[in-house]
């Protein structure tokens, strides 16, 4: 061994160290206590490997060790504390961020007098992550019965793989804080607001219904869903382990802005009547669908719509599919004898004839390939212009209308609105058809004038009628008023430009003539109204039998279309009813609907009674 | 004091008011007062928000911790009081009381297992550790032994009882299993070993059969190679092997320079585990930042200088041996842990001492303070500076002056009195440093005695004064020496 510190041999012997004075030559064996102090060895020999105790160079080595050792792990403290933390620092951070949704509180749907249709209320989603559950079984048992879920279920999706399981969607805010209390590992909650539809089936179809996921499925709400759903905040938060926001990490979040309210133009009540009303048409036995709306003359808004059958938009997932639309928007059907009121007032308004002209008119009349008759096959008849209206003789309109000639009748309905969409702000409107006239056959320019071979949907029927009631003025219906912020702006939507269809004395003969319609001889005794001037149409169109794209056992489509008081109209009603295995007639199902709505309407909206009688009309020459 | 003593180390050496007779001892004391100053506050720091998500109080494990520093200190104060004689008399039945001891915890039933190593007893207020009793035993043990053939001293002498009894504690450690406390066990023998002046080929076989100790392990367990090699690239595997490490780099890194403040920790939210003991460095790093880590790696650097310091001008084989090797292991160990939170080793699980959470090994540990600031306060030069000095009542109470530099080692037993021990008055069991011959008698001889002087004895003109002074077994013999009243 090497030890160059100890002293050479030549000089001077280190006697404590390489040397040690004593007698004995050897160790003692056996004697502990004692034995180890016995030298060894004869006084004078020396050991030459013996080894120096705490050499300084040793020593010097061992100290660097140390202090190379802590230098190195400082300068390890240099590099991740200094120099790369930036890197590890943002990683750091970005592993404890979370980001939660701050879920927008939904617009409210509300009719004109400002009843709730649609509104959200907190509710939250419950979801687990498996892995932090200890013991599902318990944690099923404990939950089963504030979520009202199985605890087969609960347990198999507690014991899944996954970090996510839903267990429970739009559970109210008390159930929630009764698990919080209940102190589950691994349970947590979510924002998921439930939306509410009080009225339930009350104008379920104008308003709509929302999917899980809080988007607007139909209705209103499909259609204002940008504006009702407002926009999502969020919150970004440091969070430690199981979630626990830490107080002194990053806390920003940016709010939600909730959504606006949607005011529409309709009245819950008058829409609960004609609901009410419609239902129960619907449970005659033969009405399969009954459809019906209520328009504001003077400024075109819808004061109630609806069809039976309806749904309600709270259990809209649990509704036969079929049934999640809104016909009186997006179904059409042949209207029939209402449309006549149109090819008169395009007659009327071209100066071809008045209301009380007389005409001869035979019982049927040549069409191309076809027969067109009236209702009834009858000898040639003198009817005045009124009469052909209130008997409604589809040969006399067809004469009138061969007068008005194609071209200038397809401008009459066009401008009445038949054929083109309405622009109300439903999604799935529907255009109806109404072909141009030069591409009319003889036969379908005979049925057009009397609503053959013409689809419109309700909402066009009424409007159509609007016009003719408002003095020859027809406005499009609307059936939103304004739309109001979150911070309480309100932004009235745009009204549509009111357009003149016919002169306002050919508004004023048309509406005469329809009034004869309810009176003695006319098609529809039904449609009276006490103390009420009531003027309209009746039809009964035959139906397209979609089995087989013909008529033949298509059965009828009835319908109704009016207004009153006919001396001041405030609201038009166009109600239709699809009757597959009925042939009765629009005058006898539908008028009745139509009377029975109409003087809810006029009631609740506080309309006078007419002050005036029903003028005598002449239908027949010689009366 | 003789110039030429000086001359190779002036760079290195302590400027002369940093270099008094109790120097060393006011290092242990301070280094170790702020240690477990700060561990205290960072215990408190990063255990509180752990306790307060397990619905526990969260003051509860920083004052678990304060109790046990509180014990710890009583401790201290034995051991400042604890004469080296006491000391060395009871090491070897100590030594067999730690084997028994870890014999029986290895036995189920008897152990209490935590973490998958069944290391602790129960003692019903707290768990017992034997390890790391069994670590100061060794130390102790070791010293005593090499101490008593300092003068004769051979590589197989000190390798024989030595290493067999190692070996031995780390067989009964691997038992546990308990890796961490092995290494830490291998610290204190390198601490033995580096004190007695091993040559080369010592460390040279020591490194080798370190080296295929751990092959062997690995061989045996394969999951270790993993838990050996995950530190050099944590991002390997960060869910799992690199999860602990990462999450002490994103600790460290969030801290920066200055840190983000006392208790602002975001990873003692449950995202760092053993934040509060292993990991608690990276929580120091986080809270007080980089500047805050500084302090800490030098207060051991400072434990370290002073352990060392002790050792050079302690007076007593024994003493020098022991404080070497308690150094070694205390800076070793804090080094160690230190590291694998930095990312430069392994993480073994040793805590990081005085700082860490732990009672036993809190306790333990300042024990092993209370031993070093005894040692340090029986420096020739500081029993001669605290003679001259009176001190009051209390400081007498709390910290006596040591009787003598070199305590005497008589045997425990007195079974055999007969033994003939006056006619061998070579045979005393004491390990003095080879004291020089008085230098009142002349110049030259002092000339002659400087080279080995710089071995051991203090350079400084004070400590001239001790060496005048007879042998202490000479001392002990003379009744009639000044002594203090106890």
């Amino acid at each position: 061994m090497s030890t160059p510190h100890r002293p050479p041999p030549g000089r001077r012997p280190a006697p404590g160290r390489t040397v040690r004075p004593g007698a004995d030559a050897g160790p003692v064996p056996g004697s502990r206590s004692a034995g180890a102090f016995v030298p060894r060895r004869a006084p004078g020999r020396r050991r030459r490997d013996t080894l120096p105790v705490l050499p300084p160079r040793g020593m010097r080595a061992g100290m660097a060790l140390i202090a190379i050792a802590l230098l190195l792990v400082t300068g390890k403290l240099v590099l991740l504390q200094g120099v790369g933390s930036g890197e590890y620092a943002e990683a750091a951070s970005q592993s404890r961020l979370r980001t939660v949704d701050i879920a927008a509180l939904r617009g409210q749907v509300l009719d004109r007098d400002g009843n709730l249709l649609a509104y959200t209320v907190d509710a939250s989603l419950v979801v687990a992550d498996p892995a932090l559950v200890a013991d599902p079984q318990r944690t099923a048992l404990a939950l089963t019965t504030l979520l009202d879920v199985p605890v087969s279920e609960l347990t198999e999706l507690l014991s899944r793989d996954g970090r996510y399981v839903e267990l429970a969607h739009q559970v109210s805010p008390e159930t929630v804080s009764a698990i919080e209390d209940l102190e589950l590992d691994g349970v947590l909650f979510e924002d998921e607001p439930m939306r509410l539809y009080p009225a339930g089936f009350v104008g379920g179809q104008v308003v709509g219904f929302v999917g899980r996921d809080g988007a607007g499925l139909a209705g209103i709400e499909q259609r204002f869903d940008e504006q009702l759903s407002g926009t999502n905040g969020e919150r970004r938060v440091e969070v430690g382990s199981g979630g626990n926001p830490i107080p002194s990490g990053i806390d920003e979040s940016t709010p939600a802005v909730d959504g606006s309210s949607v005011q529409l133009t309709l009245d819950q009540d008058v829409q609960y009547v004609m609901e009410q009303r419609l239902g129960e048409a619907c449970r005659d036995g033969a009405t399969t669908r009954a459809s019906a709306v209520v328009l504001d003359v003077q400024t075109g808004e819808v004061v109630a719509m609806g069809s039976c059958p309806g749904y309600d938009p709270g259990a809209a997932r649990s509704t036969d599919p079929e049934l999640l639309g809104n016909p009186v928007v997006s179904q059409v059907f042949e209207p029939g004898s209402v449309m006549k009121a149109v090819t008169l007032a395009g007659a009327i308004e071209e100066g071809l004839t008045t209301p009380d002209e007389f005409l001869t008119v035979p019982g049927h009349i040549q069409a191309g390939d076809a027969v067109v008759t009236d209702a009834h096959d009858h000898a040639p008849v003198d009817w005045s212009v009124t009469g052909i209206l209130a008997k409604s003789s589809n040969v006399g309109t067809i004469m009138l209308a061969r007068e008005l000639g194609d071209e200038r009748l397809e401008e009459y309905l066009r401008a009445f609105g038949i054929g083109s969409t309405t622009g109300i702000e439903l999604p799935g409107e529907s255009a109806g058809i109404l072909q141009p006239a030069a591409d009319w056959t003889a036969s379908r320019a005979a049925n057009v004038p009397i609503g053959q071979g013409v689809s419109v949907t309700s909402l066009q029927m009424a409007s159509a009628y609007q016009a003719i009631a408002n003095g020859g003025v027809r406005i499009e219906p609307r059936l939103v008023s304004s739309v109001t912020a979150a911070d309480g702006t309100v932004t009235p939507v745009e009204r549509p430009q009111p357009t003149r269809v016919i002169s306002e004395d050919t508004a004023d003969d048309v509406a005469y003539m329809l009034e004869a319609v309810v009176g003695p001889g006319g098609t529809a005794p039904l449609g009276q109204i006490d103390g009420f001037r009531v003027a309209g149409k009746t039809g009964t169109a035959q139906r397209a039998n979609p089995e087989c794209s013909c008529y033949a056992g298509g059965g009828y489509v009835t319908t109704f279309v009016g207004f009153a008081p006919a001396d001041d109209p405030q609201y038009v009603v166009a109600v239709d009813l699809e009757r597959p295995t009925s042939s009765a007639e629009g005058g006898q199902v539908a008028a009745p609907v139509f009377a029975d709505v109409m003087r809810y309407a006029l009631t609740a909206g506080g309309v006078v009674p007419s002050g005036t009688a029903r003028p005598e009309f002449v239908l027949t020459a010689g009366d | 004091m003789d110039p030429t003593d000086g001359r190779g180390r002036r760079a290195l050496a302590l400027p002369r008011w940093l270099d008094g007779p109790m120097t060393s001892s006011h290092l242990v004391i301070g280094a170790a007062g702020m240690l477990l100053a700060i561990g205290l506050v960072m215990v408190f720091s990063a255990s509180a928000i752990e306790a307060a998500l397990a619905n526990q109080p969260a003051w509860r494990p920083g004052v678990e911790q304060l109790v046990f520093a509180a014990i710890g200190v009583v401790a201290l104060l034995v051991a400042v009081r604890l004469p080296t004689a006491v000391i060395r008399r009871f090491v070897r039945p100590a030594m067999l009381a730690v084997l028994v001891l870890l014999l029986l915890v290895a036995i189920p039933g008897i152990g209490t297992e935590l973490n998958g190593s069944r290391a602790w007893f129960d003692l019903g207020f707290t768990n017992f550790q034997p390890s790391e009793v069994a670590k100061l035993v060794l130390a102790l043990w070791g010293a005593h032994v090499l101490a008593l053939r300092a003068s004769y001293l051979t590589v197989q002498s000190l390798l024989v009882p030595l290493v067999p009894v190692f070996l031995l504690l780390c067989a009964l450690l691997m038992l546990e299993p308990d890796f961490g406390a092995s290494v830490t066990l291998g610290l204190v023998l390198c601490g033995l070993l580096l004190a007695a002046g091993a040559p080369w080929r010592v460390w040279a076989g020591i490194l080798g059969a370190g080296v295929a100790a751990a092959a062997a392990l690995v061989v045996v367990a394969p999951y270790r190679m993993e838990r050996l090699t995950s530190f050099l690239d944590p991002e390997a595997d960060p869910t799992n092997a690199g999860f602990q490490a990462i999450r002490g780099f994103y600790a460290l890194a969030t801290g920066g320079f200055w840190g983000v403040g006392l208790g602002n920790s975001a990873m003692k939210w449950n995202l760092l585990p053993e934040a509060e003991s292993d990991y608690i460095f990276a929580i120091i790093g986080e809270e007080l930042g980089f500047l805050g880590c500084l302090v800490v790696v030098a207060l051991y650097g400072v434990l370290a200088a002073a352990g060392f310091r002790i050792a050079k001008r302690s007076a007593d084989r024994f003493v020098q041996l022991a404080s070497v090797a308690i150094t070694v292991w205390l800076v070793g160990q804090a080094a160690m842990n230190m590291g694998y939170v930095v990312g430069l080793g392994p993480v073994t699980g040793v805590t990081l001492p005085l700082i860490s959470a732990g009672g036993t090994s809190l306790v333990l540990t300042l024990f092993i303070v209370g031993l070093l600031i005894r040692f340090a306060r029986s420096e020739p030069a500081a029993i001669e500076h605290l003679r001259q000095r009176e001190s009051g009542r209390l400081g007498r109470l709390l910290l006596p002056v040591p009787p003598a530099a070199v305590d005497p080692v008589r045997p425990r037993s007195r079974r055999r009195p007969a033994e003939p021990r006056t006619p061998r008055p070579a045979a005393g069991a004491r390990t003095v440093v080879r004291v020089p011959p008085a230098r009142t008698s002349g110049q030259p001889r002092e000339r002659a005695a400087a080279p080995r002087e710089r071995r051991s004895v203090p350079e400084r003109p004070r400590a001239g004064e001790s060496r005048r002074q007879p042998p202490a077994r000479a001392r002990a013999a003379a009744p009639d020496a000044p002594r203090r009243p106890r």
